[in-house]
């Protein structure tokens, strides 16, 4: 088989590419999944998207984010369910608060202001928190909100294969051969395909396939744990954030409660996606410590997945002119893909048919750790 | 100890206790097991339903019935994403999430308390306390003088403890109503909800002796209240003697039937139904042979069925209507530990991948009973010998080659085929109907039926991930206990696809819901 543009990966940023490479008309478009469409992080994750980020560069491209994510039901003609509900930063220590404050003057600036809650009005406006005696306030964000990520998935699939793009799932890519400098094929388990440009998006496993290229990246996929509840009438109307915790909240449309905890002990590398008694118990001591009856909600279902971690938890996208030819890749995301992945797919795309990076996504190239240039992310959740 | 909840539920008539999410389908409990999405039963208080605070019975009348096929047809699969619903998203959201069935959280509730965790470290844990489970624990404790640790989710023996006497050697470990909740990277999860207690615990070799349950069948109307399953039933008459007098149909084919049908009989009016043309009448209930269709009827709970024989149509008026069609293996706990599905052509169900004895891919992992697609009569003497297997094993010995010889023909009974060669080419046993569309659900728990998984099937959503992603089947508070293994067969035979194909989904911990309470850690 042959194809103009090979994507490795069938997760949110390589279907975002394949759609947007198909849309442009730009010749035989192939995606190759080890499994089924989305079955990494893109159907492992939360399912939010916040503006609010620690590095300005990196709050930019949010917005812009979100703003595609608004308008992906009417690209692909599926609901991704997106409603702006908000994130509640509790904060609990003048340091973070002082931080906040700060940031804040930066969000004021890109239009996307922070509100500060007294503690009164955090738990008068959000009657199902328990009140903390040490709760020092709370910065709300109205910009941020949820979607359905099996939606965005599905969407993205579904147009990609009406405008004649080729989706093979059940088909692991094995090494991506070069020839004279530039890719010429990739070999995988089911045979080689022949192809021009082949784009990297494989995630948490994306990291032995670009090593294999000559294209080494510093990513380190770290195992998060996430579970549900059973559904309930839909009360939390907000993603809650308990900054002293570590630990995040909220409720999905269904009803059920999704959150967890950073333990601290997270895994590294690409280990087996299960989960730790330690955390989830761990989980539920900050639950039922943060919000209301909490002890008699039953948990349904945990999960595990991996936030493809970068040195300064921003993500790569585009190609450095030292690599073969061709390759290209969109990865260590750091475990805000969902939320940025569409966009991020959406510019790549661009990137490889036009050769020229945006002025959005020139800080996110891989040549960054080479030149010194990092994009530090401090605002990570979990 | 107040009086057990379900008791006085159950004599007042099992009405309806909720009603469901999507399509407000008045409900009732299928089985009583804490995973049932009808049922709760917390420890402190004995038990109470689902949900106490907020129980609003639901309006009787057969247009309710009607109203419910019109809205099913309105909101089936990809409801979401419909032109006007995805166009008037941003205005209709909160209207169509308030409109869930799904009951307030519970924040005035302040029951708290303070959990104990015993960490166990048992040379065997055996899973299941019923045939199988009881007596390779036994076999073992012959044959080993080593620590045995015996979990069994309600009594020892399981259902079977109402027909015979089944009796655990004294060295066992037993630990009764403590629920398995699976594995995890730092040991295996276990609750007792009576005793208060979370155990962790990590074995050398652990047994899975999980048995099978009945399959919600597959019918018009199959999710009314008083559609019960056999367990369930042989529960309510000895334990709660809430099944007396009452006029029951038990629905199946095989001796498992006819042995529910004779049980209840002693104290009920009981027909069977089934499909088998025996034309034996020695027993002391009622048989209706021959059956090709069955319908339920009546609102808000069953009043009567409907079933085509070969003598026409028939209907008749009953209270119950109990379960025996089929047994799908309980195979949550084993795909869970990551082996493989696999079909056993005796049973015609999935079951896991095994090897003789009860061995596994996975080297301290073992297999055996209806879990493993041992077929029912052969439970005991399967057991046995694979005792000897982990006892031979343990010693580092080859196994006993006359007992290695009787794991070998039983191994062989089972018939297991590779799922990715396994067609399911024969109607499955729990479906009642000629036709994939109507009322004829397969995840009670979300109100997905036949017709929803077809549509999707039929909108290029070929893989049961993906299904069970556009449609939330699987997704309720059962986890696929009752529509896992029924969708993965109907496809299978539907869309004559081998059921690798198709695939299962993947198991996830815990295997029932568990509320926060009882996870809570105590440290600082």
């Amino acid at each position: 088989m042959k194809c103009k543009h090979l994507i490795i990966g069938g997760g949110v940023v390589g279907l975002s590419v394949a759609l947007n490479l198909l849309l442009e008309k730009e010749g035989k478009v192939c995606v190759i999944e080890k499994s089924y469409v989305g079955s990494g992080g893109a159907t492992r994750n939360a399912g939010r998207y916040r503006v609010h980020f620690g590095a300005r560069e990196n709050t930019i491209f949010a917005i812009e984010s979100a703003k595609y994510l608004k308008k992906l039901t009417s690209i692909t003609g599926y609901n991704i369910l997106l409603t702006q509900t908000g994130y509640l930063w509790l904060v609990y220590n003048e340091e973070t608060a002082k931080q906040f404050t700060e940031k804040n003057l930066e969000y004021q600036k890109l239009g996307v202001p922070l509100t500060y809650l007294e503690p009164e009005e955090v738990y008068r406006k959000h009657p199902y928190l328990r009140q903390q005696k040490d709760l020092l306030g709370a910065f709300y964000g109205p910009q941020n909100g949820s979607f359905h990520h099996d939606a965005v998935i599905y969407g993205l699939w579904k147009k990609s294969l009406k405008l004649g793009g080729i989706v093979k799932e059940d088909v692991t890519a094995k090494k991506i051969i070069t020839e004279k400098g530039r890719v010429a094929a990739v070999e995988t388990d089911k045979g080689i395909i022949e192809a021009d440009n082949v784009i990297v998006t494989a995630g948490a496993w994306s990291k032995p396939l670009l090593d294999q290229a000559g294209a080494e990246l510093p990513l380190v996929p770290i195992r998060k744990e996430i579970m549900v509840t059973e559904p309930y009438k839909y009360t939390i109307d907000t993603f809650i954030i308990d900054a002293k915790r570590k630990t995040y909240f909220s409720q999905t449309l269904k009803g059920e409660i999704i959150g967890s905890c950073g333990t601290g002990k997270e895994k590294q590398g690409l280990v087996p996606q299960t989960n730790t008694i330690e955390w989830m118990r761990k989980f539920a001591k900050h639950l039922t410590q943060i919000l209301k009856g909490a002890d008699n909600i039953r948990i349904m279902r945990a999960w595990s997945g991996f936030y493809n971690k970068t040195p300064d938890n921003s993500h790569i996208i585009g190609r450095d002119r030292e690599w073969p030819e061709g390759l290209y890749t969109g990865t260590g995301f750091s475990g805000h893909g969902f939320m940025m992945g569409p966009y991020a797919g959406k510019l790549l795309a661009e990137y490889i048919i036009t050769g020229k990076p945006s002025d959005l996504m020139k800080p996110f190239l891989p040549t960054r750790f080479k030149e010194n240039k990092l994009v530090p992310e401090a605002f990570v959740v979990g | 100890m107040a009086e057990d909840p379900f008791k006085e539920y159950c004599r007042n008539g099992f009405q309806p206790t909720n009603a469901s999410m999507k399509l407000k389908r008045p409900r009732a409990p299928f089985t009583k097991k804490h995973w049932c999405p009808w049922i709760r039963i917390p420890s402190q208080e004995g038990g109470y339903l689902y949900p106490p605070y907020d129980y609003k019975p639901v309006k009787p009348g057969y247009s309710a019935s009607f109203i419910t096929k019109i809205k099913h047809s309105l909101s089936k699969a990809g409801f979401y994403h419909q032109y006007i619903i995805r166009k008037t998203w941003n205005h209709i959201w909160k209207t169509i999430v308030n409109q869930s069935g799904n009951p307030p959280l519970p924040i005035k509730s302040n029951t708290e308390n303070n959990i104990e965790v015993e960490h166990i470290e048992p040379e065997i844990l055996v899973i299941g306390g019923g045939k199988a489970g009881v007596t390779i624990a036994n076999t073992l404790s012959s044959l080993l003088e080593k620590e045995i640790l015996l979990i069994e989710e309600e009594k020892i023996g399981g259902h079977a403890r109402y027909m015979e006497k089944i009796v655990v050697n004294k060295e066992i470990i037993v630990m009764e109503d403590t629920s398995y909740l699976g594995f995890f990277d730092d040991g295996y999860l276990a609750l007792s909800r009576t005793k208060n207690k979370l155990y962790k615990i990590t074995p050398k070799i652990i047994v899975f002796a999980t048995g099978a349950r009945d399959a919600l069948p597959v019918f018009e109307n199959n999710d009314l209240p008083g559609i019960i399953s056999s367990e369930l039933a042989l529960e309510m008459q000895y334990k709660y003697q809430c099944l007396e007098r009452k006029r029951i149909a038990v629905v199946g084919d095989g001796d498992w039937a006819k042995k529910i049908a004779d049980s209840l009989s002693q104290k009920n009016n009981v027909i069977l139904l089934t499909r088998e043309h025996d034309g034996k009448k020695e027993s002391n209930y009622e048989v209706l042979e021959g059956i090709k269709t069955l319908k339920a009827k009546g609102y808000p709970r069953i009043q009567k069925i409907s079933i085509i024989t070969p003598n026409g149509k028939k209907e008749i008026e009953i209270d119950f209507l109990v379960v025996a069609t089929a047994r799908h293996p309980a195979i949550e706990p084993l795909l869970q530990h990551d082996l493989h599905p696999s079909y056993t052509a005796t049973l015609n169900t999935i079951t896991v991948e095994s090897l003789p004895g009860g061995r596994t891919r996975i080297e301290n992992v073992f297999v055996i009973g209806e879990v493993s697609g041992t077929p029912i009569t052969l439970i005991e003497k399967e057991a046995e010998a694979s005792a000897y297997v982990i006892a031979s094993d343990i010693r580092s010995r080859p196994p006993d080659p006359k007992k290695y010889g009787i794991a070998k023909e039983i191994y062989a009974e089972k018939r297991l085929v590779p799922i990715n060669k396994a067609i399911v080419k024969e109607k499955p046993s729990f479906w009642y109907d000629k036709r994939v569309n109507g009322l004829q659900f397969l995840c009670p728990c979300e109100d997905i039926t036949l017709e929803d998984i077809v549509h999707t099937w039929n909108q290029g959503f070929d893989k049961l991930e993906k299904i069970k992603r556009y449609t939330a089947l699987g997704t309720g508070p059962c986890q696929g206990k009752l529509c896992h293994i029924t969708t993965i067969l109907l496809l299978s035979y539907l869309t004559e696809k081998t059921i690798g194909e198709i695939g299962v989904f993947r198991q996830r911990p815990p295997l029932e819901p568990v509320e926060f309470t009882y996870l809570k850690s105590m440290e600082e």
